[in-house]
């Protein structure tokens, strides 16, 4: 119980740091938040007046403490645009982002670990560096890229191809206006779900295909794969009961690894496809200034990177069994 | 020991060398300022490989302005390159010093640079680049200086393990005995033994930067107009996606070859140096 309790007591301390990190940054920052509420014609009796009413003229202690007292209660501070609870903004877009995160992950880890294991298996082929090309291109095209010519397929490309508008893919948002009916509303959600998911476990697959490749011919390497033959399993089975069997607990570790990365895919596909979630609340709240939802989007995320690495910590140990000795 | 690289890792390598030279001296043998904006209504939209209405020949069409894309794309790779070099570069050497610093010192050094790495690396870069970018004033200077404290974790950690590594061995030692200061034996004795796997990951950094650098300058928040940036030229294509695809396509396909062929020479020097490292 010992080390769940001091992992736990490193992912607080963790926590901690990252909201002190954040408030750093707006501290360091040129200007204030009185700055950017008020328009700039506005005179300096007005400016501190405001600075008053928000604290701005305490000691920097004193905020710093008021600042983490808020966030211990759930409170993020209001947006300076459209005056809204950060809190309830983030409660509204997680779901959403968390649920195309999600399908994607999944998508990534049935596409991405096979294919690195196909890769491995035939290690040095034609096949092998074929797919190692392909995958590092995709790895290496700018996501927010790929969106666009995701949209350009499904607007011009399947309108020239003369694909009907009933069969078409949805190019923006997340439901149709239109459709309120609680029968097709499901339904509607995935169907634009299908290009967002598709470029995040695209890239995402190209990665953890990567990652697993490594991972799997580091593990063919060792002794492993030569003990399964010495007692008579047959290559085949050698393979799967040894080779790979050994290289899934790094495998996951590394998946574990690009959750970040699939974020920051999110933040760019939330963008180009008008997904309202935490990427979107983001990328609105960076092109405004809206200093407080940044950094509250900002720690949730934090939070959720930490989270994942706590459990993936947990996990470790019951997929390898060596791992728990120590 | 030479051992010719891959097919793939040579083919990668050229057209990385074509592509730096071709940015480097490319916009100084252009005839056209690919930044100036002329008689816009009979130049603009003009498609790939052919002339404009003014009989002037553009291999990879024209924009919105009716300026020349492929000019604009070796011109914009001049800043994009220097920024994704400039950015891992920079936080390969911040990397390089704090992770020797942290396992060479031990101690509260050690563990205020490791609590550093984990807070930092807590937060997905992009999102981290974006808060910076938003609370500073964009440019290129923010970028590149906040690429190099943004990615510099890495690294240290590979070149704190390896530093651990030699510093119980016998010409470390023998470097002290013989009255080599600490400074001088970590810098002159110990570094060099372990920079190899943070020269790796620096070049496995720069095609990440170059990737970071666009998606930052596609949201504006990045290499400004009317300086032109692949991140910016993409997004100045963003509204001609239908009518005239090359706008886009071109700066993006710049990024792709670019970024594929630095990572395909990064993961190779990689197993190179795994390989290599004994045990």
């Amino acid at each position: 119980m010992a080390p769940l309790l001091r992992r736990l007591g490193t992912a607080i301390v963790l926590l901690w740091l990252v909201c002190t990190l954040t408030f750093a940054l707006v501290h360091t920052a040129p200007g204030d938040a009185a700055l950017l509420l008020l328009p700039p014609e506005a005179d300096a009796a007005t400016l501190s007046r405001l600075r008053a009413e928000l604290g701005l003229n305490a000691p920097l202690a004193q905020q710093y403490l008021r600042w983490l007292g808020n966030i211990a209660t759930g409170d993020l501070g209001t947006s300076l645009v459209t005056g809204r609870a950060v809190s309830e903004s983030i409660a509204e877009a997680f779901p959403v982002s968390m649920g195309l995160g999600m399908a994607s992950l999944v998508l990534t880890v049935l596409i991405g670990v096979p294919l690195g294991g196909a890769q491995a298996r035939r290690a040095g082929s034609g096949a092998d560096t074929a797919i190692t090309v392909l995958s590092t291109t995709v790895y290496s095209a700018p996501t927010f890229w790929l969106s666009l010519a995701c949209v350009a397929a499904v607007t011009v490309g399947a309108a020239s191809l003369g694909v009907p508008s009933a069969w078409r893919l949805p190019a923006f948002g997340m439901r149709d206006p239109g459709v309120l009916e609680a029968s097709a509303a499901p339904f509607d959600v995935l169907r634009h779900a299908v290009l967002p998911v598709l470029v995040l476990a695209l890239t995402g697959a190209a990665g953890v295909a990567r990652f697993a490749r490594s991972a799997i011919v580091e593990s063919a390497r060792g002794d492993v794969r030569r003990t399964g033959l010495a007692k008579g399993l047959t290559a085949k089975r050698a393979w799967s009961r040894h080779v790979v069997r050994v290289a899934w607990p790094s495998v996951v570790a590394l998946i574990a690894l690009s959750v970040p990365g699939i974020v920051a895919g999110s933040v760019f596909v939330e963008g180009v496809f008008a997904w309202p979630g935490m990427g979107k609340l983001l990328l609105t709240a960076v092109a405004q200034r809206d200093h407080p939802v940044i950094l509250g989007v900002t720690l949730m995320y934090a939070t959720a990177v930490i989270v994942t690495n706590l459990l993936t910590d947990l996990l470790l140990p019951m997929l390898d069994p060596r791992r728990a000795a120590t | 020991m030479t051992q010719l690289a891959p097919t793939r890792v040579m083919v990668a390598a050229t057209i990385l060398t074509l592509l730096v030279i071709a940015c480097a001296v490319g916009p100084a043998l252009l005839t056209r300022d690919p930044t100036a904006i002329g008689d816009v209504l009979s130049q603009r939209f003009s498609a790939p490989l052919s002339a404009d209405r003014s009989s002037a020949w553009h291999l990879l069409g024209t924009d919105a302005f009716g300026r020349d894309v492929f000019g604009r794309v070796l011109l914009a790779g001049r800043l994009s390159l220097t920024v994704g070099i400039a950015g891992a570069v920079l936080s390969g050497a911040v990397g390089a010093v704090l992770g020797a610093l942290a396992g060479w010192r031990r101690g509260w050094l050690d563990t205020g640079i490791l609590a550093a790495a984990d807070t930092l690396q807590s937060v997905p870069r992009l999102v981290l680049l974006l808060a910076c970018a938003a609370l500073w004033a964009p440019g290129v200077p923010t970028i590149i200086t906040v690429l190099g404290l943004t990615g510099w974790m890495g690294v240290a950690r590979l070149v704190r393990a390896e530093v651990l590594g030699l510093v119980s061995r016998d010409f470390v030692g023998a470097a002290q005995v013989l009255g080599a200061s600490s400074r001088r034996t970590l810098v002159r004795h110990v570094l060099p033994n372990a920079i190899a796997p943070a020269l790796v990951a620096t070049t496995l950094g720069v095609g990440n930067a170059i990737l970071l650098e666009s998606g930052l300058s596609f949201l504006g928040l990045g290499v400004q107009p009317p300086a032109p940036s692949w991140g910016n030229m993409i997004a100045g294509g963003r509204e001609y996606l239908v009518t005239a695809p090359w706008i886009a396509l071109a700066p993006g396909l710049a990024v792709v070859l670019t970024v594929t062929s630095a990572t395909l020479i990064g993961d190779w020097l990689q197993e190179r140096v795994a390989a290599r490292a004994p045990g």
